[in-house]
């Protein structure tokens, strides 16, 4: 091997310290573990029709473990990667990734082939789990790949990749090993998971997140909802969204059963929470609203729910109380929280509107910061604002991660000191809040031109970029639509041209450089971009220009 | 109120300009094909859809009690949109 392919294999990592013994220390897996041996019998997971213990998923995981390990001669990385997503087989992936004292890599298979060849190149990974569901993909993912890779694969599986890709090497996942009798050795700095995140200009920005942040998350909120061995938790989604680590470990941990929501029912899941007397519940606020919109969520028709948890949109007050009526003996919380600062990091316990603080312009407030966490409002000059002005909300505490992965700029961009408040590193997370006089935090809106899809962070501008390239025109954008209220219905591609447009071609190529939630729903032509008295372009006009587009019935 | 044969026309024919929009092999769908898992619509672009037949046909569809597993295939939209309709 020579030696600048050995530098590409040892990922310079953003959050990784020296690797000192931490006496005590329980990581990720080990929470996990500690529920397997107090119950090894009782379910540990729910997907479609098999159920598997305690004690089932944990030989699952350690046997992946044994096998990770017995590969490290060859493939040395922090990072394991895998393809798949929401069956047995990504569960135990993550797993076994973490019994092996690896962080994990999420790939999901229906992402664009370039995309996920782009992740496995970034995040340095040298061995990658494919799921039965991932298979297809690996003709259009490896010739993308700049290293050499060993592809943990079913069985049945190896002998026709391994002819097919050469310079790859295929390994059975059933290969006779000795499962693990030990949990991993971790620190509190070590990665735990790396996930990527919509970037400004285009490129996926990595976000390593450690086991000391991942930890200091799922302990807090497990205790804080009192999550049971008899609790019987959804799990909605997808595993490369930080939200679906609450979902599997909070479970975990707890001794707790976890149900995979199959994909028919993620729009729409009353039948599946009622089949499965589900008693908690975590997704995003739209999923209220589709199942409204349904009219699925009828009162009283959620009997068996105790808590309900929403996050990664807006969730507005209305949803928030029709959800209570089909849920009444749950409570509900809004929880907030950017992937920089683990999954979530405040909370607003709802009890509906009593016309205080509770809401803003209809949506509910993202509350007050955990317990040992810390947020702070700050003006452009990073000032404290006092209660009642907007600024941007800054994170700090052990749940925020140090810095983006391998990218010191966009790390230094973010990742700040705040002035007057030495020697702690705040994240700045560019959305814009408010405090009231109770110190009850709300959220306002985005400095930048981000917007959520279904709880996906999406950048305008990444979007946008793909309608210029795909259209050929530098005279293009992307609009959230509806243009500036709190929940995004669609994204629109806007291309000025006077030559009519291939909304067929500039689709084909946004599908290829962007996830799913992230392609336009259409692309609306216009005379022109008009533009403001700053020389950019007036988002503002351009939504009425759609808008009359939309109205004749484009 | 049309017949069960208007509202799959009527649906068939969103699908078809939805394929053509966004250059999918659409072919000749069955009643089971799953709208959302074929990739043909996203959560959002199925929301549209009901309320496009509900503006048709002047009617709510009501998915209270439908099966998950058939909600969102060709025929379970039809057939939701002529239950709600009947029940009107």
């Amino acid at each position: 091997m020579s030696d600048s392919l050995a530098s590409t294999l040892e990922p310079r990592r953003a959050s990784v310290g020296p690797a000192e013994p931490q006496p005590g220390f329980l990581g990720l897996y080990d929470g996990f573990e500690r529920a397997a041996a107090e119950g090894p019998d009782r379910p540990a997971l729910v997907v479609g029709d098999e159920t598997l213990t305690y004690a089932q998923l944990s030989l699952r995981a350690r046997r992946l473990g044994a096998l990770i390990h017995s590969l490290e001669a060859e493939q040395h990385s922090e990072l394991v990667a895998f393809l798949a997503t929401r069956s047995v087989h990504a569960y135990a992936a993550v797993l076994g990734i973490l019994a092996a004292g690896r962080g994990y890599v999420p790939l999901h298979p229906d992402f664009p082939n370039e995309r996920t060849a782009r992740m496995l190149n970034l995040s340095g990974v040298g061995i990658v789990v494919v799921g039965r569901e991932g298979l297809d993909r690996l003709a259009d993912v490896l010739p993308q790949v700049e290293r050499e890779l060993t592809l943990v694969v079913p069985a049945d599986a190896v002998d026709g990749l391994a002819a097919r890709f050469a310079r790859h090497r295929f390994v059975s996942e059933d290969e006779d090993v000795r499962p693990l009798d030990a949990g991993p050795s971790v620190t509190r700095d070590s990665t735990a998971y790396l996930l990527f995140t919509s970037g400004s200009t285009g490129l996926p920005k990595g976000v390593p997140i450690s086991h000391g942040n991942v930890t200091s998350y799922v302990d807090y909120v497990r205790t804080l909802y009192e999550i049971e061995p008899t609790d019987r938790l959804s799990q909605m989604f997808d595993l490369t969204f930080d939200l679906s680590v609450h979902d599997m470990f909070v479970c975990w941990t707890a001794g707790a059963c976890l149900f995979s929501v199959p994909a028919a029912s993620l729009m729409a899941p009353a039948g599946f929470i009622r089949k499965n007397d589900l008693t908690v519940w975590f997704s995003v606020p739209s999923v209220i609203g589709f199942m409204q919109r349904f009219r699925m969520l009828k009162p009283g028709s959620l009997p068996s729910l105790r808590l309900s948890l929403f996050c990664g949109e807006p969730l507005l007050a209305n949803m928030a109380d029709a959800w209570l009526e089909a849920a009444p003996d749950s409570r509900l919380e809004n929880l907030y929280g950017p992937t920089e600062a683990t999954i979530a990091i405040s909370r607003f316990p709802w009890t509906g509107s009593h016309g205080g603080p509770e809401s803003l312009h209809g949506v509910v407030s993202i509350g007050r910061v955990f317990e040992g966490q810390a947020a702070c409002i700050v003006d452009e000059r990073g000032a404290e604002v006092p209660a009642g002005e907007t600024g941007e909300l800054c994170l700090s505490g052990s749940q925020v991660t140090t810095g983006y992965f391998n990218d010191p700029k966009k790390t230094k961009e973010r990742f700040v000191e705040l002035p007057g408040r030495p020697g702690q590193v705040w994240y700045r997370t560019g959305d814009l809040a408010r405090r009231t006089d109770d110190g009850v935090m709300q959220y306002v809106g985005r400095l930048d031109q981000q917007v959520q899809v279904l709880g996906h962070r999406v950048e305008l501008a990444e979007v946008g970029q793909a309608v210029r390239e795909g259209s050929g025109s530098d005279s293009a954008i992307a609009l959230a639509w509806p243009h500036g209220e709190p929940q995004v219905e669609a994204i629109y591609g806007v291309v000025a041209t006077s030559n009519g447009i291939e909304t067929r071609s500039i689709l084909e190529h946004c599908k290829r450089c962007l996830p799913d939630y992230a392609v336009p729903r259409d692309i609306v032509g216009v005379e022109e971009l008009p533009l403001n008295a700053n020389g950019k372009v007036d988002r503002n006009a351009v939504a009425r220009m759609v808008k009359e587009v939309l109205n004749a019935g484009h | 109120m049309q017949g069960i044969d208007g509202v799959r026309r009527f649906v068939l024919e969103r699908l078809r300009r939805r394929a053509q929009t966004i250059g999918f092999a659409l072919g000749d769908p069955s009643d089971d094909m799953n709208l959302m898992e074929s990739g043909l619509f996203d959560s959002l672009g199925f929301v549209e859809l009901i309320a496009a037949i509900e503006e048709e046909f002047e009617l709510e569809v009501d998915f209270a009690d439908v099966d998950p597993e058939t909600f969102t295939t060709v025929g379970g939209v039809v057939d939701s949109a002529v239950r709600s309709a009947k029940a009107a």
